[in-house]
C-alpha cells in the first residue's frame, strides 16, 4: 500500500511560493505565507484588501500540483456567493477546471447542500428530482395554490398575523414554525390551520418546489436520519476551504459545523469578521462565526496606512490592519449638508476628486463610488441613497427575471441577452416564452402531466414528435441568429405558438392572447438601472452598501441614510470621537445594539478606498460635542460646509 | 461494493427482469440463446468496461414479443450496495441510503425512434440515483464503476502480446507504482531501460559490435558512401529512448509450465489473460467496483481449468472482494458450482436458485448438497423432470415412456431418483418463492406411491396384524389440548378432526401445518396430542376407502410446474399386478428370481433360453388359474406380497424386477400400448410422463 496522503502534511517549499508569485505577478508578504504553509484546521482573519482570494488561490493552485495521483479523494471549496467562486475562478486560472471538476467540489454552500444531501435525501423519498427555487419563484407557484389563497383567508392566520408565505419546514425537527431555525411549530399541530397549512407546504413539496432555505431543512433532516453519513463526507473531503466565513448564515453555519466539525476532515475558514453584513431579506443580524485563530491576513493593499489607521477601530472587534505607506495622504472628508444641499453631496465629492487629483488613481477596476445603507423604498420620507441623487435605481436586472407577463417581455431579455456570446441562454428564454404560453393554454406534458419547461418541452418533442422537433430547432436558429425585437419577429414567433395548440388540442384563450400581443415591459423590467453619476467628466458610482462587497474603489463617498436611526450622524462619528473605553462599550454592551448592528455596515463601506473617503452627515446630526473632534486637524479629518447656492 | 441486483424491461429477450446477485460468484447458465449474453450486455452498457470494449444499442435490442414490432422504450437498472466509506463517499452526490445501508443505482433508459426505413435512430442516458429521469454521473466517477471483462472467443496470446496500447499496458497503468509524481523523475524502469540503451551503445560503440557500426557509418554514410556532402549521415545502434507508457506497452506476460517449459497452450494463455484481468482489480489503490464479467468461461479453456477456475472464484471471490458473474453452457462446470451461485437462465427468464429464492426450505439446501450437487446439472437443462422416489420406477420408466410413445431423451426429460419419499421435498427446489418474478419453466412430475395397504395385507394372517387401526382426533382432545396451551385458542381445528390418519405421524404432520411457525410449539402440541389420541379399529370394507382417498388427496400437489403424480393404490408393484401387464410383472418377478439364483446370468446360453421358456409357460398357466378363483386385487397381492416380497420375509430385488420388466417390453406388440393408455392402474405413470413431455393429456 502507498502510504496515505495526508492533506496536513503538505510541505510548501519557497520555489513553489515563487511559481505562484510569477503566476500572479506579485509577491506574497509574510501573513500571506504563513496562509499558505498552513494546512491545519484553522479561522483565518483577513482584514480588507487583504488578498485573501489570492492567497486563497495562491494554496489551491499548489494544492493542485501536490495531490499525488493516487488521491482518490475530494477537495471542497466552499463560499457564500456566486461572485466570490467567480473571483476565485478567475485568480485560479487554468487551474479552476482541476476544482471543477469530481471528486472535488467548488461552489456556494447552497450548491453544496443541494449536491450533496438535499437533492439526494429528495430523491430518495420522492423518487424524483426537487427544483430547489428562490423564494420568489416559489412564492408565485404557492399564491396559484387555491388553497393558499383559503388559508390567508383563515381567521386565525388573519388575527395572529400570521404570514403563510414566509412559514418553513424547520431545520430541527422538519415541522412548521415561523423561521427556519425554530424550534416549535407555529401553531398547534393538532389545530386544523396547521392540518391545512401543512397539507399544502407538503403538496408543494411532493411537487418538487423546494426554496433555498427548506433545502437546509431538508439536509438537516437527512443528517438527521442518517448520521453515519457524516463520516463519509470526512472521507470524501479530507480537506475543506469555506469563503466569505462570516456571511454564513446560523443554519449555514450550523451545517457546517455538523458535517465537518467532530471529524478528521481539516477546515479551513477564511473571511472576515467585521464585514458580517446580512441582506435585508435575511433574518440574520449577527455572525455565528468567533475566529479562534492566531492565522491573519493583517496587511492592506487597498487602504492607505492614514485610511487604515481611521477605519480600523470602526468594528465591532477590532483587529490588526496595516496600510500601504502613502506619502502623501489626503484626509478623509465629512461633507456637512442640510436639507437644501443633499443634492450637491455628490458634486463636493466630484470637486473634492478633482481637487485631490484622484482621477490618476483611477482604474476601471477601482472606481469612485458613492454608498449607503438604504434606498428608496415605496415610503420615502426617510434619508436614503435617493435624497441624494433622485434618478439612482438599482434594480433587480432584467437578465436575473426568468418569467414574464408577456411575450414582448421574454423578446426584450433576449435582445439584452444578445451582447453575450452564448447563445445558450437566449434560447432557454425563447423556450420559456413558448413554455408560458403553453402553460396559460392549460397544455400539459402528456407523459408527465406537469406543465413544459424548456427542458422537458424539447425532450418530449425529440422522443415523440419529430416533425415539431425539426421545426423548432430551425426556428430557433433562424430566431436567435441576428436576433432583434421587431413586429416581424413577434409575429413569427406568435405564429409559431399557434401551430403548437392545435397538437395538443386545445384553442388560444384570452389569457393566452394577452400573453402574445401585449407590448408592455412589466413594472419591473421597465425599469432600467441607474447607477452612474455624471459631473464635470467624473464618473460615480451609486450603490448600496451590501453591493459593494469586496470591491476596490480609489474614493468612497458613504452617504448617511436612516434605517431605524441615522447611521454616520447618530453612530458612527459618535462611535469615531468615544474614548477606547466607551468604544469596547459600544461594540459589547447590549444596550448599545443599534450601534453595533452599523458598525459592520460602516466598516464595509469605509474600507473600500484606497486614497480618499469621504463621509455625507447631516448638519443637525453634526453637533457641536463631535465637530471640535473632526475639525482639530490633529484628528486626520478635514470638514466640507456645504453652501446654498 | 457489489452488483446487488439488474432490473431489465424491454431489454432484448427479456420483457422484465429482476435478478438478485451473489456478492461473489454468479454463474449464468443456460443453452444459446437463452439471455445470459444478454444480462452481460445489460450490465456493460450500463457500466462500461475497463477495455472499452464498445456496444452499440440497436432496434434488436428493444424487446419484441413476436419478432417483427419492437418495443420503443427500455430500462435497465443495476443497484450497488454494500458499499464501504470510502466507496460511498466517492458517490457521496448520487448515493441513496435505506436504514443505514448505503446504495447507488444507476439506470439507463433508452428510447427508439423509426426512421423511414428499418433502421431505427436510438438514444439512450444513463442517470444516477433513485430518480430514474435526472442526475447525470460524472464522467470520473463512471469510470469507477466499470466493469473487467472477458470476451468469449478472446486471443489470450495476443492480447498478452506486447504492442501499443496492449491490454497488459492498461492493466499496469492502473498501478499507482506506475505513475510518476513528476514527469521529470525517472522511474526505476526507465533507469532500468536507460542503463540497457546505454550498455548497447557502448557494445557497439566500445566493443565487438563496433565493426558493425564503423561498416554502416564508414562504407555506406561517409564520406565515401552515399550520404549527402552537405547532410553528412551518421548513425548508433540503440534502443529507442523510452518513457514508461512505451516501456509498459513493450512488456508481455510470459507463463511458464513445468510441463512445457516457455511454450504454453491456449488455454494457459488464457489463464495468464484472466490472472492479469484480475491483477487490475487488486492493484494497491483500485477503488472502485471489483466485478469482472467473463463470458463463455468454457472457450479455450480445458473443463479441468474450467473447473480449477471456478473453484478459484467461488471460493475466493469473497476473500479477494472479487464479484464475478460468468456465463456458460458447460453442464459440466455447472456441476462444480453450489447451487446458490447458480443462475439459470431459459426463454427470456432468468432465476437464480440462491436459497432465498426457492421454496425449498434453507436447512435442506446444506441437507440436500450433496445430492443437489450430482443432480442439479440434469436438473435444470432439462425440458421436463420426472422425480421418484426408488431405484424400480428410475429403471422402468425410460422403457415404459418409450414403450408408450414418449421417449424420455427424445423429449428432454430428466429422471432423478430420490431414493427415499423423504426426499420428494427436494422438488421444491423447482418452486419459486416470489412467482411474480416468473415460474421456472420447467414441467416436473413427481411420482409417488399412496402406501396404504389393501384389505387383503390386513386380511393375511401371516402379517401379524392383529387388527388394524386408525386415528381420529376428537373434540375432545382438542379442548384438551386448548386448555393446556393458551396460545392456541382461536385455531381452527375441524380440518384435522375430520379425517381419519393412518398414523400418529400424519397427526404431527398436518398439527404441524396448521399451527403457525411463530408459536414455537408446533411439535411440543404434536406430541402432546398424539399422546391422548386413541386408535379405532378400522372397519376394512367402510373406512379403508375413505383412507385411501384422504391419503390421494392429502399427497396431491400442485403448485407452480411441481405436479405430484400419485398411485391410485398401495404400491407401483402392487398396481402392476392390478394392471393389464400383471402378466409381464410376473414374468419378470420370476426372472429377477431366476437371476438372483445364479452368479453368471448369460442371457444367451441355452438352459437360460430354457428356463425362460418356461417361465413364460409358468405365468400363462398360473394367472389363467388364479383367474378362475381370485379377484383382480387378490391376484395382485399374491403377485407383490407372496410372491415377489415373500411376505416381507424374502424378498426379491425392486429394482431387478424393473429390470426385468424393463427388456419385456422390448418384445411386446404395439397392441399393448393402447391397453396400457386405458389402464386406470397405469394411468398415473402416464399422464406424470405426459406432463413432463409438455404433452397435454
Amino acid at each position: 500500500m502507498q502510504p496515505m496522503f495526508q492533506v496536513n502534511q503538505i510541505q510548501v517549499t519557497d520555489e513553489d511560493i515563487a511559481k505562484v508569485e510569477q503566476h500572479f505577478g506579485f509577491h506574497f508578504n509574510g501573513d500571506q505565507k504563513r496562509v499558505i504553509h498552513f494546512w491545519d484546521s484553522t479561522d483565518i482573519q483577513a482584514c480588507p484588501g487583504s488578498g485573501k482570494t489570492t492567497t486563497l488561490a495562491a494554496k489551491l493552485i499548489i494544492l493542485a500540483e501536490k495531490l499525488p495521483k493516487f488521491f482518490h479523494q475530494g477537495i471542497c471549496i466552499i463560499t457564500h456567493t456566486n461572485t466570490a467562486v467567480d473571483e476565485i475562478k478567475y485568480k485560479l486560472g487554468s487551474y479552476e477546471d482541476f476544482y471543477n471538476n469530481y471528486p472535488h467540489h467548488f461552489g456556494t454552500i447552497q450548491s453544496f447542500v443541494d449536491k450533496f444531501l438535499a437533492i439526494p435525501a429528495y430523491k430518495k423519498h420522492f423518487k424524483q428530482t426537487p427544483n430547489i427555487i428562490d423564494y420568489h419563484s416559489w412564492l408565485k407557484y404557492l399564491e396559484k395554490q387555491p388553497d393558499y389563497q383559503k388559508l390567508v383567508k383563515n381567521n386565525y392566520i388573519i388575527n395572529n398575523n400570521i404570514d403563510i408565505s414566509k412559514l418553513v419546514f424547520n431545520s430541527t425537527d422538519f415541522k412548521i414554525s415561523k423561521k427556519l431555525n425554530d424550534t416549535s411549530v407555529f401553531v398547534g399541530e393538532d389545530s386544523d390551520t396547521y392540518k391545512k397549512v401543512y397539507a399544502l407546504k407538503k403538496r408543494m413539496l411532493e411537487q418538487g418546489q423546494v426554496t433555498y432555505d427548506e433545502a437546509y431543512s431538508i439536509a438537516f433532516s437527512y443528517l438527521r436520519k442518517n448520521p453515519q453519513i457524516v463520516s463519509v463526507f470526512a472521507k470524501r473531503f479530507p480537506l475543506v476551504f469555506i469563503d466569505e466565513m462570516q456571511d454564513m448564515e446560523t443554519h449555514q453555519y450550523k451545517l457546517i459545523e455538523n458535517l465537518f466539525g467532530n471529524t478528521t476532515t481539516i477546515i479551513q475558514k477564511i473571511g472576515d469578521i467585521n464585514q458580517s453584513i446580512f441582506s435585508s431579506h435575511s433574518l440574520q443580524e449577527k455572525s455565528d462565526w468567533r475566529p479562534k485563530t492566531s492565522l491573519k491576513l493583517a496587511k492592506t493593499t487597498r487602504l492607505s496606512d492614514h485610511l487604515a489607521a481611521i477605519v480600523k477601530p470602526i468594528c465591532l472587534s477590532p483587529q490588526e490592519m496595516q496600510g500601504w505607506q502613502n506619502d502623501n495622504p489626503i484626509p478623509p472628508a465629512l461633507i456637512v449638508f442640510d436639507d437644501n444641499t443633499k443634492e450637491k453631496v455628490k458634486e463636493k465629492f466630484v470637486e473634492l476628486i478633482i481637487q485631490h487629483d484622484l482621477l490618476k488613481f483611477w482604474r476601471k477596476d477601482k472606481p469612485f463610488k458613492a454608498v449607503g445603507q438604504r434606498r428608496s423604498e415605496v415610503q420615502n420620507k426617510h434619508l436614503n441613497i435617493n435624497s441624494y441623487w433622485d434618478e439612482f435605481s438599482k434594480e433587480t436586472s432584467i437578465k436575473d427575471k426568468e418569467e414574464f407577463e408577456n411575450l414582448f417581455s421574454y423578446l426584450e431579455k433576449c435582445q439584452i441577452l444578445t451582447f453575450e456570446k452564448n447563445v445558450k441562454e437566449i434560447r432557454k428564454t425563447l423556450l420559456n416564452g413558448i413554455c408560458k404560453a403553453l402553460k396559460l393554454a392549460e397544455i400539459k406534458n402528456p407523459l408527465t402531466d406537469y406543465y413544459f419547461t424548456p427542458f422537458s418541452f424539447t425532450q418530449y418533442l425529440l422522443s415523440e414528435r419529430d416533425a415539431e422537433n425539426k421545426q423548432l430547432n430551425l426556428n430557433l436558429s433562424k430566431w436567435i441568429l441576428n436576433f432583434q425585437n421587431t413586429d416581424t419577429l413577434r409575429t413569427n414567433i406568435v405564429n409559431y405558438i399557434r401551430t403548437l395548440l392545435p397538437i395538443f388540442k386545445k384553442t388560444e384563450n384570452e389569457m393566452l392572447s394577452t400573453f402574445l400581443t401585449n407590448k408592455t415591459l412589466s413594472t419591473l423590467t421597465q425599469q432600467k438601472s441607474t447607477q452612474i453619476y455624471e459631473h464635470k467628466g467624473i464618473q460615480v458610482y451609486f450603490d448600496t452598501i451590501h453591493g459593494v462587497k469586496g470591491e476596490t474603489h480609489t474614493a468612497t463617498l458613504y452617504l448617511e441614510t436612516f434605517k431605524g436611526s441615522f447611521d454616520i450622524g447618530s453612530k458612527i462619528l459618535h462611535f469615531i470621537v468615544s474614548n477606547q473605553m466607551k468604544k469596547e462599550g459600544l461594540r459589547a454592551k447590549p444596550s448599545y445594539e443599534t450601534y453595533q448592528k452599523k458598525l459592520p455596515l460602516a466598516y464595509v463601506a469605509m474600507s473600500r478606498a484606497t486614497h480618499f473617503l469621504c463621509l455625507a452627515v447631516h448638519k443637525n446630526r453634526f453637533r457641536e460635542d463631535i465637530q471640535n473632534y473632526f475639525t482639530d486637524s490633529n484628528n486626520g479629518w478635514s470638514v466640507e460646509f456645504l453652501q446654498e447656492y | 461494493m457489489h452488483i446487488e441486483s439488474l432490473h431489465l424491461k424491454n431489454f432484448r429477450k427479456f420483457k422484465t427482469l429482476d435478478l438478485v446477485f451473489n456478492k461473489g460468484l454468479n454463474v449464468l447458465i443456460g443453452e444459446n440463446d437463452s439471455g445470459k449474453t444478454a444480462i452481460i450486455d445489460a450490465i456493460k452498457l450500463v457500466l462500461g468496461t475497463h477495455s472499452n470494449d464498445w456496444i452499440r444499442l440497436e432496434k434488436e435490442d428493444f424487446y419484441s414479443s413476436d419478432g417483427t414490432n419492437y418495443e420503443y422504450e427500455m430500462k435497465i437498472i443495476c443497484t450497488f450496495n454494500d458499499l464501504s466509506e470510502d466507496e460511498a463517499a466517492m458517490f457521496l452526490e448520487w448515493l441513496s441510503i435505506d436504514n443505514g445501508n448505503y446504495y447507488l443505482k444507476l439506470s439507463l433508459k433508452a428510447k427508439r425512434k423509426d426512421k423511414g426505413n428499418s433502421l431505427s435512430e436510438v438514444f439512450y442516458d444513463v442517470r444516477a440515483g433513485e430518480d430514474e429521469e435526472n442526475g447525470v454521473m460524472s464522467g470520473l466517477a463512471r469510470n469507477k464503476l466499470r466493469a473487467t471483462y472477458l470476451k468469449p472467443l478472446r486471443d489470450a496470446q495476443y492480447e498478452l502480446a506486447p504492442r501499443k496500447g496492449s491490454r497488459l499496458s492498461q492493466i499496469l497503468n492502473n498501478y499507482d507504482i506506475f505513475q510518476k509524481e513528476k514527469p521529470t523523475d525517472e522511474h526505476r524502469l526507465e533507469k532500468i531501460m536507460r542503463e540497457a540503451n546505454e550498455d548497447i551503445e557502448k557494445y557497439f560503440s566500445a566493443e565487438e559490435g563496433k565493426i558493425i557500426s564503423k561498416k554502416i557509418n564508414d562504407d555506406f554514410l561517409g564520406e565515401d558512401g552515399f550520404s549527402l556532402l552537405h547532410n553528412p549521415l551518421s548513425s548508433k545502434f540503440g534502443i529507442t529512448k523510452q518513457e514508461l507508457g512505451r516501456i509498459l506497452e513493450r512488456l508481455e506476460l510470459q507463463g511458464f509450465s513445468t510441463d512445457s517449459g516457455g511454450n504454453l497452450g491456449l488455454g494457459s494463455n488464457n489463464l495468464l489473460f484472466i490472472a492479469a484481468e484480475m491483477l487490475l482489480l487488486k492493484g494497491d489503490n483500485y477503488v472502485g467496483l471489483k466485478l469482472s464479467l467473463i463470458e463463455e468461461i468454457e472457450a479455450h479453456l480445458h473443463p479441468q481449468a474450467q473447473i480449477n477456475l471456478v473453484d478459484f472464484l467461488s471460493k475466493k471471490s469473497d476473500i479477494l472482494g472479487l464479484q464475478t458473474i460468468l456465463s456458460t453452457h458447460s453442464n459440466v462446470l455447472a456441476s462444480k458450482v453450489d447451487l446458490n451461485n447458480l443462475i439459470i437462465c431459459k426463454n427470456g427468464k432468468a432465476f437464480s436458485l440462491r436459497k432465498e429464492e426457492t421454496k425449498l426450505n434453507q436447512g435442506d439446501y446444506g441437507f440436500l448438497k450433496r445430492f443437489l450437487d450430482d443432480t442439479k446439472a440434469n436438473l435444470f437443462f432439462a425440458n421436463g423432470v420426472i422425480i421418484v422416489e426408488g431405484d424400480a420406477e428410475n429403471l422402468l420408466l425410460p422403457t415404459f415412456a418409450k414403450f408408450i410413445g414418449y421417449p424420455l431423451h427424445k423429449y428432454g426429460i430428466s429422471i432423478v431418483n430420490v431414493g427415499s419419499t423423504a426426499l420428494l421435498r427436494f422438488a421444491k427446489i423447482f418452486l419459486r418463492k416470489e412467482t411474480d418474478k416468473g415460474e421456472l419453466d420447467i414441467p416436473v412430475a413427481v411420482i409417488t406411491d399412496l402406501d396404504v395397504k389393501p384389505k387383503e395385507f390386513y386380511e393375511d394372517d401371516d402379517n401379524n396384524i392383529t387388527s388394524p387401526t386408525y386415528y381420529q382426533v376428537s373434540e375432545g382432545d382438542i379442548a384438551c389440548i386448548k386448555a393446556k396451551f393458551s396460545q392456541i385458542q382461536d385455531i381452527d381445528f375441524t380440518e384435522i378432526t375430520s379425517e381419519k390418519y393412518g398414523s400418529k405421524t400424519e397427526i404431527e404432520k398436518a398439527f404441524k401445518n396448521i399451527i403457525p411457525q411463530k408459536l414455537g410449539l408446533k411439535t411440543k402440541v404434536g406430541k402432546v396430542l398424539c399422546e391422548l389420541v386413541q386408535s379405532t379399529n378400522i372397519d376394512l370394507n367402510n373406512d379403508l376407502p375413505t383412507i385411501k382417498n384422504n391419503v390421494l388427496s392429502k399427497k396431491m400437489f400442485y403448485e407452480q410446474k411441481v405436479k405430484y403424480f400419485v398411485g391410485k393404490d398401495w404400491t407401483l408393484e402392487y398396481l402392476l399386478g392390478l394392471s393389464c401387464i400383471k402378466n409381464l410383472f410376473y414374468e419378470a418377478i420370476l426372472t429377477a428370481q431366476l437371476i438372483l439364483k445364479s452368479d453368471d446370468f448369460d442371457e444367451s446360453s441355452l438352459e437360460i433360453i430354457e428356463e425362460i421358456k418356461e417361465i413364460k409357460k409358468i405365468v400363462e398357466k398360473d394367472i389363467r388359474e388364479w383367474e378362475k378363483t381370485m379377484n383382480r386385487e387378490e391376484i395382485a397381492y399374491k403377485l407383490y406380497w407372496e410372491i415377489m416380497q415373500g411376505k416381507d420375509k424374502n424378498k426379491t430385488s425392486k429394482a431387478v424386477v424393473a429390470q426385468c420388466l424393463s427388456s419385456l417390453f422390448k418384445e411386446q406388440p404395439e397392441t399393448l400400448k393402447n391397453e396400457i393408455l386405458q389402464d386406470e392402474y397405469l394411468k398415473y405413470l402416464v399422464e406424470a410422463i405426459k406432463y413432463a413431455a409438455n404433452v397435454p393429456s
